[in-house]
């Protein structure tokens, strides 16, 4: 069994509050999976630790998914960006959490430390309009291009707004 | 809307440009293609017969079940985990309620998990024999598929039997299932040993799979 990848982390970056807490807590206790908070400014620098620090070794990024905390419960940042980090080395798993906000949500990518990003990257921008910092081709992946919504976020009604409805039909002479 | 004329251009598509004094061409292949399995779309640029560059298009089949989600209580939304995993259902009946009951911390009696346990099984084994088959038939070994697909009919029955339906099975609930199983159903039977077909099947399966050296 290896070392505690939080308090690695915690060791590493003192001057950082990662405010860790289990992903789960119901009434039979606290989950032993383990969500930290990270601060945009320091996500890369934390992220690359995490990676290549043979203690921790995070090769693989397992998940990344976007949350909108509207309407939640004593949330204080709009959006979340979550990380689900696995280690195909040690076997354990750590969950991240990097916060944006409105009127321009924006996080830095990490496609640099982790290539399978890109796609990802492009569904949380396509679905809540968090922007990527440095992502290499950042366009809408599900959605089309004239799309215009953030579909995922919670303000968006379940039937649209009517983008179906108004869909452009191009012929073969005005394309 | 008038769907008389040629099919429109989707606003989608961006064709790389062309480099000056190139000699490439664009050819678009899907969404609709026999080769891409579901609705997958490519834009290929081609120098001669070499892809010299490609953009895939993924969002032909997406369905919005997330924002369904939002609308729907945990024990509606099983029902839309049927449809995200139309190959082997029951599995994702079961990780939908197994995560819910992991967030209300709810322990399952040890019969539901038993019987959750076979289930995810034999998915599993539903899932693999279509995976093998597919793989199989991409590389022109239509038996395998064929018998693969038989042996699923099999477990298709069992399924059946103890909820109902095939596909759509729906079959768990928050803290338990839908309903247990029935005495006679042959999954009950089953304890008895290995099902004899399922045996006979897997040699078959071996036998046009692992037999043909083409498919290696």
């Amino acid at each position: 069994m290896s070392a505690d990848p939080v308090r690695i982390l915690v060791e590493r970056f003192g001057d950082v509050d990662f405010a860790p807490t289990p992903l789960v807590h119901n009434r039979r206790g606290p989950s032993d999976q383990i969500c930290v908070r990270v601060e945009p400014d320091r996500l890369l620098e934390v992220m690359q630790f995490l990676r290549d620090d043979p203690r921790t070794r995070f090769d693989q990024l397992a998940d990344l998914l976007g949350v909108d905390y509207l309407y939640y419960p004593q949330a204080r940042d709009r959006y979340a960006v979550v990380y689900n980090l696995l280690s195909t080395v040690h076997g354990h798993r750590l969950w991240a959490r990097c916060f944006a906000n409105d009127p321009d949500p924006e996080v830095p990518s990490v496609c640099s430390i982790w290539k399978g990003a890109e796609w990802p990257e492009r569904e949380v921008y396509d679905m809540f309009g968090i922007r990527f910092r440095g992502h290499p081709d950042l366009r809408r992946i599900l959605t089309w291009e004239g799309f215009g919504a953030y579909p995922l976020r919670k303000d968006y009604p379940l039937r649209g707004r009517g983008e179906r409805e108004n869909y452009r039909v191009v012929t073969r002479e005005d394309a | 809307m008038s769907f008389a004329g040629p099919m429109p251009t989707p606003p989608m598509t961006r064709l790389a440009p062309e480099e000056p004094g190139g000699d490439t061409w664009v050819l678009n292949f899907g969404p609709q293609h026999p080769a891409t399995h579901t609705t997958f779309r490519l834009v290929l640029e081609l120098d001669g017969e070499r892809i010299v560059a490609c953009t895939p298009h993924i969002g032909y089949l997406h369905s919005g079940f997330e924002k369904l989600g939002e609308h729907l209580d945990y024990n509606q939304y099983v029902t839309v985990t049927d449809r995200m995993n139309y190959i082997s259902p029951m599995a994702n009946n079961i990780a939908w309620h197994g995560a819910c009951e992991k967030l209300f911390g709810i322990e399952i009696t040890p019969r539901c998990k038993v019987i959750r346990t076979i289930i995810a099984e034999l998915s599993r084994i539903q899932d693999h024999l279509l995976c093998i088959g597919a793989a199989a038939l991409d590389l022109g070994g239509l038996t395998a598929f064929i018998y693969g697909f038989n042996e699923r009919e099999g477990i298709n029955d069992l399924f059946e039997e103890v909820c109902g339906a095939r596909f759509t099975t729906s079959y768990t609930r928050v803290g338990g299932l839908s309903m247990d199983i029935p005495p006679d159903a042959g999954l009950a039977r089953a304890r008895q040993g290995v099902h004899p077909e399922g045996a006979q099947g897997v040699r078959r399966y071996r036998s046009t799979v692992d037999a043909q050296p083409h498919l290696h």
